[in-house]
């Protein structure tokens, strides 16, 4: 029965084209065809559309990220990050480029003192305040600048103060090896030129060998190379030298038996058309050790007399003790004319610092808020010693000085100082003459 | 001006001689691991990322005053020889002076301190960070040694963000490792 049935049914589907539904199904045939083209033509449209979209979405993409790199890159940051903690110049106060570059940095430091001498001398004194400006327009040309006013400036008070240029030059950096800087330079003679500030130093008075023998803040127009090198000697790799050499206008004849500060060179002019060359070599054999060795050639008048120094200056920091100092010497060539000049200015100093704290001190006034605050004692001796120039006829001056300090930093760049100095001098007076005293001051850079 | 002359031409001579432009090459990490570990090795890198209670040890130990967003996520490198991990290298990102410093902390399997690699330039000038007169300081130490900026370690004249940053990241990478090695 089944092959029966099965028979039936396979002569039907044979059979029935043939009985008059062929046509219909060739229609249908037909029809589904022409749909099926109309929606192959039509997928294809789609699909070129999309491909056209896709494209044009992948270039808006890259318009977009470009414009948003532009906005990234054009975008101004300021940030404070701290005195001497910008990528140029002294200021704590950045304003740089997302790019790095264009930096401009803004900062000072200004000081109050107060001295009070057995000879009767004592006195508040608003003595400095620096402006620094540094900046970076790209990644190898710098600026430095720092302005002083002291005691007020030129109006201030009783028309006894000063404004003076201390830095402003700009540098063309080639390498580390070398790179040419010009403008009003710091002297690179001795280390305590070099890092003066008031917020950085631990006494309030300078050495005597650094007022009256190089006598800081020691400023030439000039210009000249500097860089820095890591040479490493056999397996030793932890040795950095650097140096700065400059020609300058240099020292003229305004120095006397008590001292050179008067003899410092013109930022206008030369008095003798005869340049002046100072250098300065340092070298750290290792983090937290630095010695340093400077020198200096010139002719100080017009008829071709020299003048040439020596300087050593040392740091050395152990744990929370650091040692520094320095000592110069200046030779000066006699004049043919009779005129006398002192043939010889030298002095030094040696200091030692230690740094302690008291943990107990940490929720007091004195540490709370601060992150490392600390105290510092600290130890100083130093003298000074000029040849006579026959104006008193008493021989040699000679000044030495004890002081002892202590000092309160909550924070790196403030710091309040108290120290006790002893002072005696033999003949003329070079800095403070025969007297002892309280000298105390406050200092701050930002 | 005649007599000068000399004078001037020597001394551009001396800076064309002494003319070299800073090569900044870029360390990577397989170079500065092929560095430290000579043997032939294969590097795994794992990303180790801290759970809430982990961070809060972290800034606990080290100070929450130098926490900052890219200690979340530490990127860890597992240096192998035959199976067994001989080191590990912990990749960070601190503040530096002159921009983001980047950089590689190698330590043994006991957490020494191997090498410090200084991966990125943003350090413009010298890359002072990057001297091992600077590195060398670290070498050997561990989460037992106190490693503090002016106290254990000198700084350098004129980097102190970068000092802190190396040194404060250094402090932090420690006690990541320590949990890592828990797992």
């Amino acid at each position: 029965m089944n092959i029966v049935r099965l028979f039936f049914i396979f002569t039907l589907v044979l059979f029935l084209p043939h009985l008059g539904y062929s046509d219909e199904l060739s229609d249908l045939k037909a029809q589904m065809q022409e749909l099926k083209g109309s929606y192959e033509t039509k997928i294809k449209e789609l699909e070129s559309k999309i491909d056209a979209l896709s494209q044009a979405q992948e270039k808006q993409a890259v318009k977009t990220a470009e414009n948003e790199k532009k906005i990234a890159d054009s975008k101004i940051n300021v940030d404070y990050v701290g005195r001497r903690h910008a990528p140029v110049g002294n200021g704590g106060l950045v304003v740089s480029q997302s790019s790095g570059f264009g930096n401009v940095s803004l900062g000072g430091y200004a000081d109050l003192q107060y001295f009070d001498f057995n000879n009767g001398k004592s006195a508040f004194e608003q003595q400095r305040w620096v402006i620094s400006v540094g900046a970076q327009p790209m990644e190898r040309l710098r600026f430095n600048g720092e302005f002083e006013l002291e005691d007020g400036g030129p109006n201030g008070g009783k028309d006894d103060g000063e404004a003076s240029v201390e830095q402003a030059y700009m540098d063309y950096l080639i390498s580390d090896l070398v790179n040419i800087r010009a403008g009003a330079l710091l002297v690179p003679f001795g280390r305590y030129n070099l890092v003066h500030d008031s917020d950085i130093q631990e006494l309030t008075d300078r050495p005597i060998v650094d007022r009256q023998i190089i006598p800081t803040t020691w400023t030439e127009a000039g210009a000249g190379v500097h860089g820095k090198i890591n040479p490493v000697i056999g397996n030793y790799d932890k040795l950095e030298a650097g140096y700065e050499l400059y020609v300058v206008n240099g020292l003229d004849t305004g120095f006397s038996d008590t001292g050179l500060r008067s003899a410092r060179g013109s930022l206008k002019m030369d008095n003798n058309q005869n340049k002046a060359v100072i250098g300065r070599l340092n070298v750290s054999p290792f983090l937290g050790q630095e010695v340093g060795l400077s020198g200096y050639f010139g002719k100080y008048d017009t008829v071709g007399n020299d003048i040439t120094g020596t300087a050593l200056d040392w740091l050395s920091n152990l744990g929370p003790v650091k040692w520094s100092g320095e000592y110069a010497y200046f030779g000066v060539e006699q004049p043919n004319d009779g005129t006398e000049v002192p043939n010889f200015l030298q002095g030094g100093y040696t200091r030692l610092t230690y740094d302690f704290w008291f943990k107990e001190l940490n929720n007091t006034f004195l540490g709370r808020s601060f992150e490392n605050p600390k105290f510092a004692l600290i130890g100083q001796v130093d003298w000074a010693a000029i040849a006579d120039d026959s104006d008193a006829d008493q021989g040699n001056n000679i000044e030495h000085r004890y002081t002892i300090g202590l000092n309160y930093r909550p924070v790196e760049n403030f710091v309040w100082k108290l120290e006790y100095q002893w002072n005696h001098t033999k003949n003329e007076t070079i800095e403070r003459g025969n007297s002892h005293g309280i000298v105390t001051s406050v200092a701050m850079g930002f | 001006m005649k007599k000068n002359f000399p004078n001037i031409f020597l001394i551009f001579a001396l800076i064309g001689f002494f003319n070299i432009i800073y090569a900044e090459e870029l360390t990577t990490i397989n170079q500065s691991l092929k560095e430290d570990f000579k043997t032939t090795t294969t590097i795994e890198k794992k990303e180790f990322t801290l759970t809430d209670d982990q961070l809060e040890k972290l800034k606990n130990k080290v100070g929450s005053s130098i926490y900052s967003e890219y200690d979340k996520t530490i990127p860890i490198y597992l240096i192998k020889k035959d199976q067994q991990t001989i080191g590990y290298a912990l990749e960070h990102t601190v503040k530096g002076k002159w921009g983001p410093i980047h950089y590689l902390l190698v330590v043994s399997p006991q957490g020494k301190i191997l090498n410090i690699h200084i991966l990125s330039y943003e350090e413009k000038r010298g890359q002072p960070i990057a001297k091992p007169r600077f590195i060398s300081q670290f070498i050997a130490k561990s989460i037992n040694n106190s490693i503090r900026l002016k106290k254990d370690i000198q700084g350098i004249t004129g980097a102190t963000i970068s000092s802190r940053g190396i040194t404060d990241g250094v402090r932090k990478l420690l006690t990541v490792f320590e949990e890592f090695r828990k797992l």
